[in-house]
């Protein structure tokens, strides 16, 4: 019985960290595949640090934008 | 051996909680009723990305922050007959940069912002000629570096600060800046970050009523309201469930993170008026990846009473930008950017 417990509990940590991590690396893959099909965007502006996109009201390097990325370039 | 399980519990527990945001939160109101508005068409005018309006009386102004030809249009009201458009886009002296806000106080003073070339200028419109004269222009203190809103009162223009030194300013009719008041209420880790990428990334919008001397800031990214009575000095601060800001910073820049926030405020007699859109940029991004379309706007307006407490919440069957409200009416007039009828007017 006492093993029992033992490996339930075991699984739960184990479960828990592991949602942790794919949690964490998940946000990342998302974070670099949006910066990475960046390139392929047709972006409206950029200067040395960042890229405008799109048609909004973001206030990007005086145009009024949809999203702001970093410069990858 | 059981003791050693139990600690790997403790820590595998503070691990997982710890993914969880820490925000302090307004209470929310569990109820929210559906609000559903009436679309008015602005034909023959064509208004490309509707993001401010105002009415005063019988005349109501948009301002198109995407404009072909002038970013402002009036109207008769509430017919919304084209009366002239005016503040031509373009770069000659007597024309307009950007359009960033606009204050209507009578027909003779329509205050307008250009960011860009960092002036305030006065119109005038007369209705029965069907024109828009330029009364005055005022160029801001570089000092400023650049505003993107404000409020003009009898004493100065209020405008937010830009370099993160203070919260706002107060601005003499002249555009000389006489006074830095507040700070940002930054209470996470972006503490440390640059100041002018700090101001950015808590960009605000603002509106100030002279009778009960409430200035409301939200931001535009995150979930804050701030109130500030300049009659009495008070002030309050309140994170939304979606809490403050998110950014990374890149230079002297801000690149948005977290969630698309407020989108306009409007104070009134008895209360804030505000636009929350919600949507987050990862979800902004995925769509671009996908060549989608995101929508532009909020569905969601939010009451305060000027202690900021949340006292009333309703969807709105549009995605909304500006809004304007009559509390002598119960109406609210807002603008629609993904409608081809600009305008939805709601019973509140």
């Amino acid at each position: 019985m006492k093993k029992v417990v033992k490996f339930v509990i075991a699984v739960i940590c184990l479960a828990s960290i592991s949602f942790y991590f794919y949690t964490d690396a998940k946000k990342s893959t998302v974070n670099q595949l949006a910066l990475e099909n960046i390139n392929a965007l047709a972006e409206t502006e950029w200067n040395n640090h960042i890229r405008c996109y799109g048609v909004g009201n973001l206030d990007c390097n005086g145009l009024k934008v949809d999203m702001i990325f970093p410069n990858l370039r | 051996m059981q003791r050693y399980v139990y600690i790997l519990l403790f820590v595998s527990g503070l691990i997982a909680c710890s993914h969880s945001p820490q925000t302090q939160q307004h209470a929310t109101i569990s109820k929210a009723n559906m609000l559903h508005g009436e679309s008015i068409s602005t034909e023959p005018v064509f208004i490309r990305y509707p993001f401010r309006v105002a009415v005063k009386d019988s005349v109501a102004v948009v301002m198109d922050l995407h404009c072909d030809s002038c970013y402002f249009q009036a109207f008769t009201y509430p017919a919304w007959k084209p009366i002239a458009a005016f503040g031509k886009h373009g770069e000659a002296p007597d024309e307009m940069l950007s359009a960033d806000k606009f204050q209507f106080d009578s027909l003779d003073s329509i205050w307008t912002l250009d960011a860009n070339r960092m002036e305030i200028r006065r119109w005038a419109i007369i209705p029965p000629k069907k024109s828009v004269v330029l009364k005055e222009t005022i160029t801001l203190d570089k000092n400023l570096v650049r505003t993107l809103d404000f409020y003009r009162t009898d004493s100065c223009f209020l405008v937010p600060g830009y370099m993160g030194d203070c919260r706002f300013l107060k601005v003499a009719h002249n555009g000389i800046p006489i006074k830095s008041i507040g700070k940002i209420p930054c209470t996470s880790t972006h503490k440390n970050v640059n100041q002018p990428a700090l101001a950015q990334a808590w960009r605000s919008f603002t509106d100030y009523n002279p009778r009960n001397g409430i200035y409301a800031m939200v931001t535009q990214l995150g979930e804050v309201l701030e109130i500030y009575n300049l009659k009495t000095n008070f002030h309050f601060t309140f994170f939304g469930p979606n809490g403050e800001p998110q950014f990374s910073t890149s230079g002297n820049h801000a690149i948005p993170d977290g969630i698309m926030g407020f989108l306009d405020v409007k104070v009134t007699e008895h209360y804030i008026y505000t636009i929350f859109q919600g949507t987050s940029f990862k979800d902004i991004g995925r769509r671009l990846q996908q060549g989608k379309h995101s929508e532009d706007g909020g569905r969601n307006l939010y009451i305060f009473n000027f202690n900021g407490k949340l006292v009333r919440q309703c969807v709105l069957d549009h995605p909304v930008c500006g809004i304007d409200v009559d509390e002598k009416t119960h109406t609210m007039i807002a603008t629609c950017v993904e409608s081809n009828q600009p305008i939805i007017k709601y019973k509140i």
